[in-house]
């Protein structure tokens, strides 16, 4: 304890993680990875000893700024986005490129900064320091598509911090205090909180990957680097996660959401060929299950949306890592590619089937242990169809994330790639995954007593158990069946679109075909009048050129004659 | 390093070689998940499950709703890819993972699968 007492330095809890990103910045080799090892350790050491009712405020420019706020939701995400880091940066370990480790830090510090953040102008200065760090680590990969991906990433993201510092300053127009709490979309007492609120909610929406708002996730997501996308997986979204739950939990519009989150990207995920991606369109899925349960909004129900949060960094940075290591030593993450891997790489192959076994839902492993208290508590609101749809959802997520991952990673056809295992820092972050995985599965009340509200709740009762057992074998059996029958959809390097089809094809071929057009007339005008200026010039010529009629000299009975006839005219008008 | 530029072709297309694409291994294994399969099934008429909603009143109502909900996301899943599916690079911005890591410096043994620019397979057999 006294040990522990050496690092009670009362520190708020994402400043040690900035001051390690910048170290890292500033050292290389084996000092730099001592660092970033480090830094995670000293920072959840200094974090686990601040009292749970923490608070820090400062006063910045007359203004007071609540910089952190703690109490046991924002504890259990501390404690989650601190273990996330650590993996993270093991994992990451053998990458040499500093800035991915400077990026990683900060953005890690800037996720414990969100989580902590007391108001809404320090929410949305750490909001906005989770876009502009994570973008790093997609651009990191240093091709074209990655950064012309990482834009398509930031302006959403920085979309997202606009509208919630728009939001923010409507509330306190409206005449709210600057503290971040729960709000409501449809009772308001004036306009301008009303307004605020929904821009806060669309704000959020982004971030967490609303239907139609959630391309940036598929889009960048696979383009960062080996270890980027492990890190990208671990925070954006849970944040989003995290203030939804707090701002908006028992919002009843979160409900039909959620579940749309939940459905749809499974089918994407069946007919994706990159299996990162693949991983995306399942992390949206389980989203979905998280948007759900903060939409029933019953302390259960808040519970096991972030209960299964906590559970999804840690069995979807496994799956991420696992494919990682299988990019990093093949080169190569399409489906159609691969096969056969379990031979050169085992170890990963175990790895990876246990984070599979427990995004899944499998008794024993952690996702069970958290997704049966969302579904049980949508059922217990009566939103029968709902449940139905996330039982087709929970089927899903074993079809596409639980099989095909490992089946065609390291399964399926031989590839006769042939490769090493994985390096020795990335199976380790993986083994503490997994760890965590099924130590949480075996021992729920570990990630139970972390909840924000207290609950006597049990997911291991032989309903469950068994009802869960037989979804999963007769999805398996459908694989099987599929597969056996030759319908089973192959593996083809592809493209498929989603609605980001209308930001990256649909809008720049209209702004193309706008700028064609305006062009074209543009043309039209300036050669009308190009050829009018012509015809003025001829005609200048023809009067006032060399032998042009007014230039021509006049002789002196002409000019007479034009006098006398003026003058005539005259005479008779006047007349 | 093996050629192995044929890989995204087809099943057959390899020699495989291993303990997991041995015929006897595959069928024990398959014989072994249909017997879970099986008494998953029939010990759905031995217990008593807890029931909240009037569906879950149908007897093995989680094995079909799981098999027919994964045959049925399938078979939908191959009707979107027929309006979906667009060439690899169709977004026009052509990639090369493995130059990335090269560039990178890790150790990454340069082999053929990144070499051929071949477009998407458009059919969906």
């Amino acid at each position: 304890m006294s040990l522990l007492g050496l690092f009670d330095w009362g520190l708020p809890p994402f400043l040690l993680l900035f001051i390690g990103s910048i170290l890292a910045a500033c050292t290389r080799g084996h000092l730099q990875k001592v660092i970033v090892v480090l830094t995670p350790i000293l920072s959840f050491l200094n974090f686990y000893q601040l009292p749970i009712d923490y608070n820090l405020i400062q006063n910045v420019y007359g203004l007071n700024l609540e910089l952190a706020y703690s109490d046991k939701l924002s504890r259990l995400f501390g404690y989650l986005f601190h273990l996330a880091a650590l993996i993270g940066v093991i994992y990451s370990l053998q990458v040499k490129d500093t800035i991915q480790h400077v990026a990683a830090l900060a953005y890690a510090a800037s996720a414990i900064g969100a989580v902590f953040a007391g108001d809404w102008i320090t929410l949305f200065i750490f909001w906005e320091g989770l876009a502009l760090t994570s973008v790093f680590l997609i651009w990191a990969r240093r091709t074209e598509r990655s950064y012309r991906s990482g834009m398509r990433y930031l302006i959403m993201q920085v979309l997202s911090g606009v509208l919630l510092f728009a939001g923010a300053l409507l509330l306190l127009k409206g005449g709210l205090p600057a503290k971040v709490t729960a709000l409501s979309l449809t009772d308001n007492f004036n306009q301008y909180t009303s307004i605020g609120t929904w821009l806060i909610f669309i704000a959020f929406g982004i971030k967490a990957g609303f239907p139609l708002l959630h391309t940036w996730i598929t889009d960048s997501y696979p383009e960062a680097t080996v270890s980027g996308s492990v890190f990208l997986s671990a925070f954006t979204t849970k944040v989003a996660i995290y203030v939804l739950a707090r701002v908006f939990a028992g919002e009843e519009l979160l409900v039909p959401i959620g579940l749309t989150m939940a459905c749809f990207p499974i089918f994407f995920a069946v007919i994706e060929n990159d299996l990162r991606r693949v991983l995306t369109y399942s992390m949206i899925n389980q989203i979905g299950f998280m948007v759900c349960g903060i939409g029933i909004g019953t302390e259960l129900a808040i519970n096991g949306s972030v209960a299964h949060a906590f559970n999804d960094v840690l069995f979807k940075g496994l799956l991420m890592m696992s494919m990682g290591a299988v990019l990093y030593r093949t080169g190569n993450i399409n489906g159609s590619d691969l096969g056969g891997l379990y031979k050169s790489m085992p170890k990963t192959t175990v790895l990876c089937i246990i984070g599979a076994a427990s995004i899944s839902a499998f008794p024993l492993f952690n996702g069970f242990v958290s997704k049966a208290i969302i579904m049980g508590e949508v059922l217990y609101a009566g939103h029968t169809i709902g449940w139905l749809m996330l039982l087709f959802a929970a089927a899903g997520v074993f079809h596409h994330a639980g099989i095909k991952i490992p089946f065609f990673a390291f399964f399926a056809h031989d590839s006769g790639i042939k490769v090493k295992e994985a390096p020795t820092n990335m199976l380790i972050a993986m083994s503490i995954s997994a760890a965590f995985c099924i130590g949480i599965g075996m021992n729920p009340q570990w990630l139970y007593q972390l909840l924000p509200f207290a609950m006597d709740y049990s997911p291991y009762d032989l309903t469950h158990v068994v009802t869960q057992l037989q979804l999963l074998f007769f999805s398996a059996l459908a694989f099987v069946f599929l597969n056996l029958k030759g319908m089973y959809p192959p593996e083809l390097r592809s493209t498929n679109l989603d609605t980001d089809w209308f930001i990256r094809r649909l809008f720049p071929s209209i702004y193309a075909s706008l700028q064609h057009l305006l062009q074209s007339a543009f043309k039209g005008i300036t050669g009308v009048t190009s050829q009018y200026l012509q015809w003025q010039t001829q005609i200048l010529k023809k009067s006032s050129g060399p032998n042009g009629i007014l230039s021509r000299g006049w002789g002196a009975n002409n000019m007479i004659f034009i006098v006398i006839l003026l003058l005539g005219a005259l005479l008779l008008f006047d007349f | 390093m093996k050629n192995h530029s044929d890989t995204h072709t087809d099943n057959n297309a390899h020699h495989a070689s291993g303990f997991f694409y041995r015929e006897d291994v595959i069928r024990w294994i398959l014989r072994i998940f249909y017997l879970g399969a099986a008494i998953l099934f029939f010990i759905d008429f031995l217990i008593h499950r807890h029931i909240i909603t009037n569906v879950e009143k149908v007897p093995t109502f989680y094995a079909l709703y799981g098999f027919f909900a994964c045959v049925i996301l399938v078979v939908i899943a191959k009707w979107m890819r027929i309006v979906l599916i667009r060439a690899e690079n169709y977004y026009d911005e052509p990639e090369d993972s493995a130059d990335f890591l090269r560039k990178q410096g890790l150790d990454l043994p340069k082999s053929e699968y990144n070499s051929d620019e071949a477009s998407a397979d458009k059919e969906t057999s």
